[in-house]
């Protein structure tokens, strides 16, 4: 059976020109109304969810940013707002880019899921620069949600090396290849009305202890007239809705975009530097500390270090450790999504990261998010004057 | 762990600076902050001209001072120690060594050696001998202390009297990773991270490019400095 997608009685994606005719345009998926094609003269209306992808994309130099999308987007149409661009992956599936932000892209579809993934995949592995993810921490994801908590998913994957599992003898060190032993932790409570207690209990148990860094949260929120929306956001800026509200999904694209940037914005804010003041100059700026809990054992540092700064997913880092000692390596390294240059200084306790006036905060972020899913889910984010950058609430 | 001109500099831009629990930063309350590094201040000995380049100069609004530091190792060369010793309030403002915000009226300077503990006995003899008198701090990887002289702000003179306890792992070493005169392996990596970057970015690009990527405080460096950085890099490349 080919599936093909179809434009008739659905709204044709290339008669979007606005963002009201965009909501309509995601609305028919949350509503049914979204038809696709089994044969020439066979329809069947289905509903799909509608997926947002929050995109770091850099798009004030527009020329610049639509060459950039033709590395993965085989169309790129502008639309009649200028803020909006009607995309086309190589499976022509359509996708509304919506560029309001000069920062961060929020790309919409309603098709596929493995499709959209992979195209998302695609523009953001770093090949195409300056596109990068989001890299929500555990902590940033619980502060999104309004609503009821519906579900949670927990996602631990050992993809650094140089550590002591504290559970077992095992030697997470050299020798184990890529995805071969690589200790992994899944565990989802979805749909449940109960989560929010779930999800306490397991926080303030000894339970999966080091491994309770979120992969993705659920909620549902429910406006006055009973229209709502169930809204699953993942730590990469993935965002799954269902329900009957587009208003209320695309709320909380806007909210998570909002609380990131400021977020990015904070970051930078600390970046070191100089700066001029009158005829003279003044350093600002102070290194960020990730500071490693008591109950985690670094066996080897440069093995730690060299797990770390690795071109590949997820850190997407170039670097060249520098073992001082058995107790301390330093890193010169660039982002790779960026190509910025910062450093690290790296002990069995903590990890100084340099970033330097004018560099991309995401770095940081992407570091800390996946030092929290790979190597302990307790590891602290904080400036200089001790400020944690994320707490959760309750706490 | 060998106490050199890096090291200090950057210790004490690790002392103006907050860094959580990792390294102590006993200058911030007194508010000082890093306002130069190898900064060229022209100051005038027996009616001529002599220029000094403290490694770094901390300053404080809150305490009207400013701090001129020298690495130094167990020599003394008598004409630039009595340059620093004659260096005076005006000459850091008019020469825009200090920040706007601190009061011209007010202002005092403190001039500083510090040398690896092995060298300060000799030192402070050598300083003795010539007539000098600046204070200079002994360094090693446990501690700062004050072991000669006196440093005329009071509280300054407090914490460095103290002494400033340290653990030789978390010495800070990225506020400034190198100078001139560094060896080219010290240089190496980020040179070749500053070539990777222009490399990335595309279109054409010269020494000078590098430079000013692979060099934190380009734009503060003298020309003499600027120029060393250049025949470095030229070699690693």
């Amino acid at each position: 059976m080919n599936l093909n997608h179809a434009q008739y009685p659905g709204i044709d994606p290339q008669e979007v020109q606005t963002r009201g005719e965009l909501s309509r345009y995601l609305d028919q998926s949350l509503s049914g109304e979204y038809v696709t094609t089994l044969n020439d003269d066979e329809f069947t209306q289905t509903s799909t969810f509608v997926k947002s992808y929050l995109v770091e994309a850099h798009s004030t130099d527009r020329a610049a940013f639509t060459t950039r999308l033709n590395q993965v987007f085989i169309q790129i149409l502008p639309r009649l707002d200028p803020s909006l661009y009607l995309l086309y992956d190589k499976y022509n599936n359509p996708y509304f880019a919506d560029i309001a932000s000069p920062r961060f892209m929020a790309l919409h579809s309603i098709e596929k899921t493995s499709d959209t993934d992979y195209t998302l995949d695609k523009l953001t592995a770093g090949d195409v620069p300056k596109f990068d993810r989001t890299w929500m921490p555990t902590q940033f994801l619980r502060g999104i949600r309004r609503g009821k908590m519906m579900g949670f998913k927990f996602g631990f994957e050992r993809f650094v090396q140089g550590l002591r599992d504290p559970d077992s003898d095992l030697h997470l060190a050299s020798g184990l290849p890529d995805g071969g032993r690589r200790a992994r932790f899944r565990m989802a409570v979805s749909e449940d009305v109960t989560a929010e207690r779930d999800y306490r209990a397991i926080q303030n148990s000894e339970l999966f202890s080091g491994r309770k860094a979120l992969e993705h949260i659920q909620f549902t929120a429910i406006d006055q007239k009973g229209e709502y929306i169930s809204n699953r956001v993942y730590t990469d800026g993935k965002i799954v809705g269902k329900g009957t509200s587009i208003g209320s999904h695309l709320a909380t694209v806007e909210a998570v975009l909002t609380s990131y940037t400021r977020l990015l914005e904070k970051i930078e804010d600390h970046t070191l530097g100089w700066v001029n003041k009158g005829n003279s100059v003044v350093h600002t700026g102070e290194p960020f500390i990730i500071t490693f809990p008591g109950d985690l054992e670094i066996t080897n540092l440069m093995e730690l270090t060299r797990s770390i700064v690795r071109p590949v997913k997820p850190f997407r880092l170039l670097g060249i450790p520098h073992e001082l000692s058995e107790e301390r390596v330093d890193v010169e390294a660039i982002d790779l999504h960026t190509g910025d240059p910062f450093a690290l200084e790296i002990t069995k306790e903590w990890l100084r990261v340099y970033l330097p006036a004018g560099a991309c905060g995401n770095v940081v972020a992407r570091l800390y998010s996946n030092l929290q899913r790979s190597m302990h889910s307790d590891i602290q984010l904080a400036t200089g004057d001790g400020e944690i950058l994320f707490v959760e609430d309750g706490e | 762990m060998k106490v050199g001109e890096l090291e200090v500099v950057n210790a004490f831009f690790g002392f103006c600076t907050l860094m959580g629990n990792t390294w102590p930063a006993p200058l911030v309350p007194l508010g000082y902050r890093v306002v130069g590094i190898e900064t060229e201040i022209t100051s005038i000995l027996d009616q001529n001209d002599r220029t000094v380049v403290p490694d770094i100069v901390c300053a404080s609004a809150k305490k009207h001072h400013a701090l001129c530091v020298d690495a130094k190792s167990s020599t003394v060369d008598k004409n630039q120690e009595r340059a620093y010793e004659a260096l005076e309030p005006r000459m850091l403002i008019s020469q825009g060594v200090v920040p706007p915000d601190i009061d011209p009226s007010r202002l005092s300077n403190d001039s500083l050696l510090v040398t690896a503990r092995e060298y300060s006995q000799k030192l402070c003899f050598s300083l003795d001998k010539i007539g000098v008198c600046l204070p200079v701090v002994a360094a090693d990887e446990m501690c700062f202390s004050l072991s000669y002289g006196q440093i005329h702000q009071s509280e300054l003179h407090q914490v460095f009297t103290k002494g400033i306890p340290l653990r030789g792992q978390q010495w800070p070493r990225h506020f400034v990773p190198f100078n001139s005169r560094s060896s080219i392996a010290e240089m190496v990596a980020t040179v070749i991270r500053a070539l990777f970057q222009l490399l990335h970015r595309g279109g054409a690009f010269s020494i000078e490019d590098i430079a000013s990527r692979a060099v934190p405080h380009w734009d503060l460096c003298g020309r003499a400095e600027q120029r060393g950085f250049r025949d470095q890099i030229a070699q690693i490349l």
